[in-house]
């Protein structure tokens, strides 16, 4: 019972160190961004509020904080109220089945680096991400009014064309490690990372991850220079600030499961395995903020060729391949 | 292993009582942060602020419209596809333990798929603009 | 310790952590009014760099704003706007009022524009200027910054314990209680306002500019081809169309009113010339004329008493009450022609006075013939939806009459009461006005604008959605009427220089070329070959700035957001060459009636030689961005297509329709300004689609870096006015020297030169195309009517045409596309 009681405390401190770092990182994401934007763009970017500006996402989190919360005439409160938890939770759930080293002997017990190995981690990562579509959806569809509204819909019928060539990229992934379990994904990659072997897949899995996380080019549901904000148009303090860290901390997610999937998770020569993980997530970080500062914006039905027309055969076609050449290898 | 360890309950291992807690503590913050943010702040309301927004003028009828046949055709198609992955995704745990049979059978279901898919491209379903139009007649 | 210190400690320092997080977190609001927003666009890049102060996050959304930086003039019809979008911002929210126009309203005292933003909403920081550079609104934002820091209260708010400060606690001001109605500040009120005195109107005689003498008008031989025509003209009409005896600028024709449209419809379609645009159409309200004669000859004095109870201007006189004016222009001949049609009222106030609407001969002429009925009251009949078009539905009056009172201080203080009550027109209601009942069974009508981010301005779209596809469009405008054409009225004809350059704050001298142009044309005036190269040389660095500009908002449109901070940083480049030759950056000021204001200045040529070395290099790099990238084409090639046939019926001008195929560049098919000894191509396109647009555009940067590297290495020299000082402001040196120089300036620079009685249309190609300036003289001080004829308000008359069936998306590449900017729009 004790060892269960300090198994359990060496849980929680676990369990809130990831929460802390994914929260923390994911704000510091955000000077990140705008760091390098501003490189991007010959200027120098955020550097008043504490050295090198890094300070500055406790000002916006405390400003946000502060600030009035509105909730519009005729909205349906409380499907406004609660979007942005949706968004901002599954986000970080989904960071639960990503693991960040091998395990380590804590009092003589093994403590898995990773939230919860799930055996069917890869459809847990695709369940919350099509849950997320709800926040995105109602959000923009209980503001009552019409700029939310279209950028639901966009937003809708955008997340649920790429949740399937997102899914269906992932399969030969699971061909290759005979698992759903993100741990055991990791460990297939022992001797290579799946990028070598997948990147018909990897790459779609990007397309598709960052129409998924809602920027440049697929930030159609809140493109600014059409719709406003789109669908968080009528949201205002901490409320927006969930939907912001919601795709901050989704950027960080995608990194570290594009990182376990294709770059081999957290393994990598000298470094512990966390830093490398970060490593990695990092530069996918840095490589979607670069994209935003290059890319325009898709039109809607163009968006929807991509997936439809592109994407999708391409992934089913990519799992024909992988089996054919998998059975043959074999 | 222990027994006070052992198990579904186990702290030390990584499975669903692991991923409770952490829900739990994800649902805490988040639930904090909601609070706050309804909590803190003056609160001062004015018919203007709680209007909805549209470019500085007072919208004109409700925001919300029927929704255009194309929204329907993707969450159709989304429907059939999705299911139809699901297929392709218990397969492809085993494929290799069932063999060549399993992946004769799987590839048939795929290019049915893939037929599927063109015959929609085919009929326009996909085609996004164009269905605008065709609705319209 | 004590039990009361500890809450108070602990409100003290949740209070400072607070503020500093306010501090270093001001998210502005998306909100350009006029010129100011384009400086406060220029904070944003390189050069200034807001980011620096954690305030970049420049919000779309009132709801996630905290500062409202009102930039620019706050018109009467957008003031309801205005306060509706502060109110919509959440608690706590700051105001930062940048420029003269919304600190006073400026040099914009005219009916339109209200005197100052904190007669609405409260402003907790000025920032002077016109426009402010952005190192000011950097000043006002830090000075925002120190005001949050030491003067608010917040915890007792956030944690509503009662009292404590947060946001603006200013006051809103009181014209005339509060604050002073009067420009000049308090304590002037006995005195009339400077410059009243002058202004025509019906009971203004005996001006002193009629002691002064001038030459007659200029006046202008008649060309082959318009002799041709004129011949065409008297054989069809014979004594119904009237060929005038002297004109300055084009053939005129005074034409019977039952007899104009058919005149018109023979110079479109039956005669050899094939007049196929509608220039321009206009009014002028001739109730003030003095009693001089019809065809610019001298004034010869005042008889009142024959006025005295006369029934009609034209008995009176040899004025009508009205005259409308048409100009036609040819694109087979490169020529243009007047037509004016004398109106005479049925009443004695004026209210019934109408003609036939020309609608059915140019589809352009629908807005055309509402803005005159706006400004006019004149009815045309036959039009299919004559109401108001720049003025708001309920205003009173016809501004450009002359009895109209021009001046906001005239009139009764605008306040909050009446931003309230003033509300746009409801959607659907404009709508149905537009469209003559409802069109189909659209049910979602959607306004995109006035404030969007990518209307460029004050421009409401009515969108009849179907999904995300617009199945009708509807424009509405005025939103940034600056009065520009009452303005010339009452200013000097040198003084109304500097509002010129306001009527396209992105294309500044190009602007005043067409109005001296105008001026000079009619007056006469030879310009010195220095002064002529200057004018070339600003009239180009400013289109190559204000493409850079559009360059970066339409790849900003499309989605793509760092182009915006490249084009930037050239553009810099070239306002900081315009700032050395002529001191302002956004507007010149700097040319002259009769040619500038000062000469080039020292290490001119060094600085426009660094830019052209640098240049082209540049361009291609930020086209590699666009051209291409897969993105950007699929988004432009094949969007809001128009065809050459509807450019010309539309009288669409400039890039926009060069882009159709169609090499009309008035640089090279009527040369002015020496234009005719550089050597450059005009670039075309064939789609005429958004691509075209942007082929066009970009080439026109290159031709436009030859024609400078041209003009500074054949820099004529000379002098830089004219030495006929009888127009010009004469240059200083001389002034001191002899008596007679010293007297010119005293009268040019105190009551204004006198340009003789007679009419003229100036015009030059401006970044947008044409964009002219229609002249009339009484033989006074200041104009007795000036025309603006804004290319935009044409161009952007195409766009329900071009972007019905399309999607939200295609619509906002469109508008990119064209290149519009409201106040040659509402002007």
């Amino acid at each position: 019972m004790l060892l269960w009681v300090a198994g359990f405390i060496i849980l929680l401190v676990k369990l809130t160190i990831v929460l802390g770092v994914v929260l923390f990182l994911a704000g510091y994401l955000v000077w990140v961004e705008r760091k390098f934007l501003a490189r991007l763009q010959i200027r120098l970017g955020p550097n008043r509020a504490g050295p090198y500006g890094l300070l500055q996402p406790l000002a916006d989190i405390v400003k946000m904080i502060t600030k009035e919360d509105t909730v519009p005439d005729g909205a349906d409160r409380a499907f406004f109220l609660l979007a942005p938890a949706v968004v901002a939770s599954t986000a970080i759930l989904m960071f639960s089945v990503v693991p960040f080293g091998n395990d380590i002997t804590l009092l003589g017990q093994r403590v898995p680096l990773v939230v919860t190995d799930l055996n069917i981690g890869l459809l847990f990562v695709l369940a919350l991400s099509s849950l997320s579509v709800y926040g995105v959806a109602l959000g923009g569809w209980a503001s009552n009014s019409k700029y939310g509204l279209l950028g639901g819909i966009r937003g809708a019928a955008q997340m649920i064309s790429y949740e399937l060539s997102l899914g269906l990229s992932l399969i030969p992934i699971v061909m290759m490690a005979h698992s759903f379990s993100m741990v055991e994904i990791v460990e297939a990659q022992k001797s290579y990372p799946f990028i070598l072997f997948q990147p018909v897949a990897f790459l779609i899995f990007v397309v598709s991850a960052m129409a998924e996380s809602k920027r440049i080019p697929f930030d159609l549901p809140e493109a600014e220079n059409e719709l406003v904000a789109g669908y968080h148009t009528e949201y205002s303090g901490m409320r927006f600030g969930l939907f912001f860290l919601g795709e901050y901390v989704h950027i960080m997610v995608f990194g570290g499961i594009l990182a376990v999937l294709f770059l081999g998770g957290w393994r990598g020569p000298f470094l512990p395995p966390v830093v490398w993980l970060l490593i990695k997530i990092f530069l996918v970080a840095l490589f979607m903020i670069w994209v935003r500062g290059t890319l325009p914006r898709l039109r809607y039905d163009q968006l929807m060729d991509l997936g439809w027309k592109v994407l999708i055969p391409l992934a089913l076609i990519n799992i024909l391949v992988t089996g054919a050449v998998g059975l043959i290898v074999h | 292993m222990q027994p006070a360890a052992a198990g579904a309950m186990s702290p030390f291992h990584a499975g669903v009582f692991s991923l409770v807690v952490f829900t739990v503590l994800v649902m805490l913050f988040i639930a904090s942060q909601l609070f706050l943010a309804a909590w803190l702040g003056e609160k001062k309301k004015s018919p203007e602020k709680s209007r909805p927004y549209e470019c500085g003028i007072i919208p004109t009828g409700s925001a919300s419209f029927r929704y255009p046949v194309p929204f329907y055709l993707v969450a159709i198609f989304f429907l059939i596809f999705d299911v139809e992955g699901a297929f392709i995704l218990t397969w492809a745990v085993v494929y290799r333990e069932v063999g060549l049979a399993g992946y004769a059978q799987m590839s048939f279901f795929i290019l049915l798929l893939l037929a599927g898919l063109f015959y929609i491209w085919k009929q326009g379903g996909l085609d996004w603009k164009e269905a605008y139009n065709r609705a319209d007649s | 310790m004590e039990r009361g210190v500890q809450p108070s400690r602990f409100l003290n320092i949740a209070d400072r952590i607070i503020n500093w997080s306010r501090k270093y977190s001001l998210w502005p609001m998306f909100f350009g009014l006029s010129c100011c927003f384009v400086e406060e666009a220029a904070t944003f890049t390189s050069r200034y760099d807001l980011a620096r102060f954690g305030a970049e996050v420049i919000r779309p959304s009132p709801r996630q704003s905290d500062l409202l930086i009102v930039s620019g003039t706050v018109f009467k019809k957008i003031a309801p706007v205005v306060l509706r979008l502060y109110e919509q911002m959440p608690e706590p929210k700051w105001v930062i009022s940048m420029g003269s126009c919304a600190n006073s309203g400026g040099m914009f005292d005219v009916y339109s524009v209200v005197q100052g933003v904190d007669q609405i909403i409260p402003v907790d920081v000025y920032v002077p200027g016109c426009p402010p550079r952005p190192e000011a609104l950097l000043e006002g934002l830090v000075i925002l910054q120190d005001k949050i820091m030491a003067t608010e209260k917040p915890s007792r708010k956030v944690f509503h314990l009662g009292g404590g400060t947060q946001g603006t606690d200013r006051p809103i001001l009181v014209n005339g209680a509060t604050k002073s109605g009067d420009p000049r500040g308090p304590g002037y009120e006995g005195l009339p306002i400077r410059g009243t005195s002058i202004v025509p109107g019906p009971l203004h005689w005996g001006n002193r500019s009629d002691l002064m003498w001038t030459p007659p008008a200029h006046r202008r031989e008649l060309s082959e081809t318009d002799q041709a025509m004129a011949a065409e003209l008297r054989e069809r009409f014979g004594d119904k169309a009237r060929l005038e005896p002297h004109s300055s600028d084009m053939p005129t024709f005074e034409v019977d009113p039952g007899s104009v449209k058919d005149v018109l419809r023979f110079l479109k379609n039956e005669s050899k010339y094939k007049y196929k645009r509608l220039d321009d159409l206009t009014a002028i309200d001739e109730s003030a004329r003095r009693d001089s004669t019809w065809n610019g000859g001298l004034a010869e004095g005042i008889s009142e008493a024959g006025l005295a109870g006369a029934f009609s201007r034209r008995e009176r006189g040899r004025y009508p009450d009205f005259t409308v004016v048409y100009q036609l222009l040819s694109f087979d001949t490169a020529s243009r022609v007047r037509i004016k049609s004398g109106l005479d009222a049925q009443d004695r106030a004026r209210a019934q006075v109408s003609t036939a609407s020309i609608t059915d001969l140019w589809p352009s002429a629908n807005w055309y013939e509402r803005e005159v009925f706006d400004m006019f009251g004149i009815r045309f009949e036959g039009h299919p939806n004559l109401h108001r078009i720049l003025m708001p539905e309920w205003w009173e009056g016809h501004p450009l009459r002359k009895d109209y009172p021009g001046r906001a201080t005239e009139m009764a203080p605008y306040t909050l009461e009446d931003a309230r009550k003033r509300q746009p027109m409801d959607a659907m209601e404009l709508s149905t006005l537009d469209n003559k009942g409802p069109k189909g069974d659209t049910e979602f009508f959607l306004n995109i604008g006035p404030h969007h981010v990518s209307t460029h301005g004050l421009l409401r779209c009515i969108a009849g959605l179907e999904g995300e596809e617009i199945k009708s469009l509807d424009l509405e405008i005025g939103y940034h009427h600056r009065a520009s054409e009452k303005l010339g009225e009452r200013q000097s004809w040198h003084q109304y220089i500097p509002y010129t350059d306001r009527n396209d704050y992105l294309a500044g001298s190009s602007l005043e070329f067409s109005y001296v142009t105008a001026v000079e044309t009619l007056a006469g005036i030879k310009v010195p070959e220095r002064a002529q190269a200057v004018r070339v040389l600003l009239a180009e660095l400013y289109r190559l700035s204000n493409h850079l500009v559009w360059m970066a908002t339409f790849a900003h449109d499309v989605g793509a957001m760092t182009p915006n901070f490249y084009t930037f940083a050239e553009r810099e480049m070239i306002l900081d060459i315009i700032e050395l030759i002529t001191g302002g950056r956004l507007h010149a000021e700097f040319l002259r009636i009769g040619g500038l204001a000062a000469d080039l200045p020292e290490g001119w040529k060094k600085a426009v030689d660094d830019l052209t070395a640098i240049f082209p290099r540049r361009l291609w790099e930020y086209e590699k961005l666009l051209r291409k990238n897969p993105i950007f084409l699929q988004r432009t090639k094949g969007i809001g297509r128009i065809s050459l046939e509807e450019a010309m019926d539309w009288g669409v001008t400039g890039p926009n329709l060069r882009a159709c195929g169609l090499a009309w560049d008035l640089r090279k098919k009527m040369p002015y300004s020496g234009y005719e000894n550089y050597d450059f191509e005009i670039p075309t396109a064939t789609e005429g689609d958004c691509y075209a647009r942007y082929l066009v555009r970009v080439e026109e940067m290159r031709q436009s870096i030859r024609i400078i590297e041209q003009v500074a290495f054949n820099m004529p020299s000379g002098r830089y006015v004219t030495d006929d000082y009888r127009y010009a402001i004469p240059r200083r040196e001389e002034m001191l020297k002899d008596i007679e120089t010293l007297i010119h300036h005293f009268i040019n620079v105190t009551r204004g030169m006198k340009i003789p009685v007679g009419e003229a249309y100036g015009v030059t190609e401006v970044p947008r195309g044409e964009h002219g300036y229609y002249v009339v003289s009484d033989g006074l001080g200041s104009a007795y009517r000036v025309r603006v004829r804004g290319p935009g308000f044409a161009n952007i008359q195409t766009l329900p045409m071009m972007a019905t069936g399309e999607s939200i998306a295609d619509l906002i590449s469109i508008i990119g596309s064209m290149d519009v900017i409201l106040p040659d729009i509402d002007r």
